[in-house]
């Protein structure tokens, strides 16, 4: 598992980072979310050492990340960059052999890869005569080919079409359940809601939520429940103890409840009013939990 | 995607395979551009065309034909002959039975100029160069032999005569310099030594901003240390310039030898030797500064303004080496032939006229070791700072704090 520890970063007057802590379990399929700026981008270069924190550090498995450990990392930078005149299959095998690879196994892994991405037939182009999209595709092989240990991929499913997009969700939770950790960012937070078995939510480089995305939902928060009831205002609610309404549009209301009260006793209500068109309980999205830890 | 393909943990990898690997890749990419092909090509033209072309242009017509009617022609001839190669001419020498035979010897062009008597020669239009000066001293000496063996002095006398040598005395001291063929040898060898590490070193230079354009570098950087990238990079890119040297001089050396056509000169091979010797330092040096330069520009329309010190440096060096050529006793010269960035040309142009001593190379080589061990740390950290910078050019000095 990584640990990160108190990293700290400035760039001249602007903190980019301020004390960050989170850890990314074994298997762990990892989303990290914030706004533009909140310093997503600087972590992961740190993780991956071509940046260095003014404080703090990084643990893998238990000890302080080094250069060998690296090795072993697959990374996809924010910045997309390969080569652009050399060949596509020669420039995965390089990276698989600067990854520690043989150089027939990395040829092997190359190929491997560019069949899975259906481009072995371009294998002999350049990745400057490559679609924008296939670029990202070669892109991601190179942070694949040495069958990583740990994947960290800054905005992966940015610039993807849905096919791809789905292609990538498939390796990435392919590689999850093999016990490879992935920690990935992304503004797509309904993705990160679907694939992601947790999350950490930074803002201003600060940590201001992290943990499994199911708990971060029930965290100190109040039961919420959505109910219709057709033709009717909110006056059904009033007198109902530890009910209150939180939001009201035409007929359809949002109440919270307080811990102690029975929600089947309010529907009772609800249905003593008229006809129940929609009763049920509102999860927060990881957008509503994201919005509220940023405004909090 | 099998587990077993996962890297078993660091086994390889060590330094040396890192930059194995890097200097592998800048050769080979290198190697196989169009624009190298291109280039090399023009050299092979160049260094076969050359030779070939100049002994075509210098003509080597072979000797001069020249008839004689009559035993005093013949023998004027036979003179004119023995000491043709004074004149730089050669000539063969062939008895005509009369003028008749004479003129038609000339007009079918069997022959070139026919001497009638000692002091009379038919040609058909033109006497050819320096044959006229030739033919009247060959005449005087047999006019002057016959006075001379009627009076009496006998056929020894008259040779030890001819041959009494003549001594030179000057009023100054003459150059020891040999301004000869090596001369020009190294003259040719200090050009190609500056195009070839102005080539390479922009190439270094070239290949770290394309790196950090094309926004490459984050993805190596996270496998390689920048030292061992930069080191890569240096040493790939400086095995192929070095055996690019080779193959020129080889090449030009074997069309020379196997032609025939000129002939090498005596101590062209040391020349040859040195030329390639100061390459390869010349490249250790200029490469780290180069690679500096590429450190601090973002694009490459940066570079032209970061790599400029380094080209005053290269030209400044190759307007010394001609501009002090002729005079490799002056100051300037001496000065410039031990100084670390001027002596890789300054050296080997000194030493193919003579002009160096022996300790001079010494030191010259040893300023340069010292300057290269030197620039290479420096190199590390200044590329260590400046290589991320990848969004705008920056200065030394914040290089040098990033490159902690």
């Amino acid at each position: 598992m990584l640990e990160l520890q108190g990293l700290s970063r400035r760039f001249g007057d602007v903190v980019a980072l301020d004390g960050l802590s989170f850890t990314v379990g074994e298997g762990q399929m990892f989303g990290f979310v914030g706004g533009n700026g909140a310093g997503k981008t600087t972590t992961m270069r740190i993780v991956m050492g071509v940046e260095r924190p003014d404080a703090g550090q990084v643990r893998w498995r238990g000890k302080p990340v080094d250069a060998a450990a690296r090795r072993s990392f697959g990374y996809m930078p924010e910045e997309r960059g390969l080569y652009p005149k050399m060949r596509i299959a020669e420039q995965l095998a390089y990276f698989g052999q600067l990854h520690g690879l043989s150089k027939a196994k990395a040829t092997e892994s190359a190929g491997e890869w560019l069949e899975r991405f259906g481009l072995t037939e371009r294998g002999r182009d350049r990745v400057e005569q490559l679609s924008l999209g296939n670029q990202q595709r070669v892109q991601l092989a190179a942070a694949l080919v040495h069958s990583p240990e740990f994947l960290v991929l800054d905005e992966p499913f940015s610039g993807l079409d849905p096919s791809g997009v789905d292609a990538l969700s498939d390796a990435l939770l392919g590689y999850a359940a093999r016990g490879v950790p992935v920690i990935f960012s992304s503004h797509q937070l309904e993705l990160v809601e679907r694939l992601c078995d947790a999350v950490a939510i930074i803002d201003r480089g600060r940590l201001v939520a992290s943990g499994a995305v199911d708990h971060l939902r029930r965290q100190g928060r109040d039961r919420r429940y959505r109910v219709d009831v057709a033709g009717s205002g909110s006056a059904w609610v009033d007198g109902l103890p530890g009910v209150a309404v939180l939001e009201k549009n035409g007929s359809s209301l949002l109440l919270r409840l307080d811990d102690g009260t029975d929600d089947q006793l309010v529907l009772d209500s609800a249905r003593r009013a008229g006809d129940v068109t929609h009763f049920g309980a509102v999860e927060p999205t990881l957008s509503d939990l994201y919005r509220e830890a940023v405004t909090r | 995607m099998s587990r077993a393909l996962a890297p078993s943990s660091a086994s390889r990898g060590g330094s040396f395979h890192d930059v194995y690997l890097v200097a592998r890749r800048e050769f080979t990419e290198r190697l196989r551009d169009r624009s190298f092909l291109i280039m090399n090509v023009f050299f092979v033209v160049i260094l076969v065309g050359a030779p070939l072309l100049s002994a075509v242009l210098t003509g080597d017509d072979g000797p001069i034909r020249m008839g004689a009617v009559g035993a005093e022609a013949g023998a004027v001839a036979q003179a004119a002959a023995s000491s043709a190669e004074v004149f730089d001419l050669e000539l063969e020498v062939a008895q005509v039975g009369d003028r008749a035979a004479a003129e038609a010897a000339l007009t079918g062009g069997d022959l070139d100029a026919v001497l009638l008597d000692a002091r009379t020669v038919l040609v058909e239009t033109e006497l050819p160069g320096d044959l006229e000066p030739l033919l009247a001293s060959a005449a005087s000496g047999v006019a002057l032999s016959r006075v001379l063996t009627e009076a009496g002095v006998g056929a020894q006398e008259q040779a030890d005569l001819a041959a009494a040598p003549l001594a030179v005395d000057t009023l100054i001291e003459p150059d020891q310099f040999d301004f000869g063929p090596n001369f020009l040898i190294g003259l040719i060898g200090i050009l190609l030594l500056y195009g070839l590490l102005f080539l390479y070193g922009q190439w270094v230079a070239q290949g770290i901003v394309e790196e950090k354009s094309s926004r490459v570098i984050e993805v190596l950087l996270s496998a390689v240390s920048p030292t061992r990238l930069l080191a890569g990079k240096v040493l790939g890119l400086g095995l192929l310039g070095f055996l690019q040297v080779l193959a020129i001089a080889g090449i030009g050396v074997g069309t020379v030898v196997l032609t025939g056509i000129v002939e090498l000169p005596e101590g062209a091979p040391g020349t040859i030797a040195l030329i390639v010797a100061w390459f390869v330092l010349g490249y250790a040096t200029y490469a780290t500064v180069f690679a500096i330069a590429g450190a601090l520009a973002a694009r490459a329309e940066d570079l032209q303004s970061t790599v400029m010190p380094v080209y005053v440096l290269l030209i400044g060096a190759l307007f010394i080496a001609q501009f002090t050529a002729q005079d490799p006793a002056s100051i300037w010269s001496r000065v410039a032939g031990l100084a670390p960035f001027t002596a890789p040309l300054l050296q080997p142009l000194r030493t193919s006229v003579g002009a160096s001593q022996p300790w001079e190379v010494v030191a010259a080589v040893a300023l340069t070791l010292l300057t290269i061990a030197v620039l290479i740390p420096l190199a590390a950290r200044f590329y260590g700072g400046g290589v991320l910078q990848v969004s705008r050019k920056i200065g030394l000095r914040d290089a040098w704090r990033g490159g902690r």
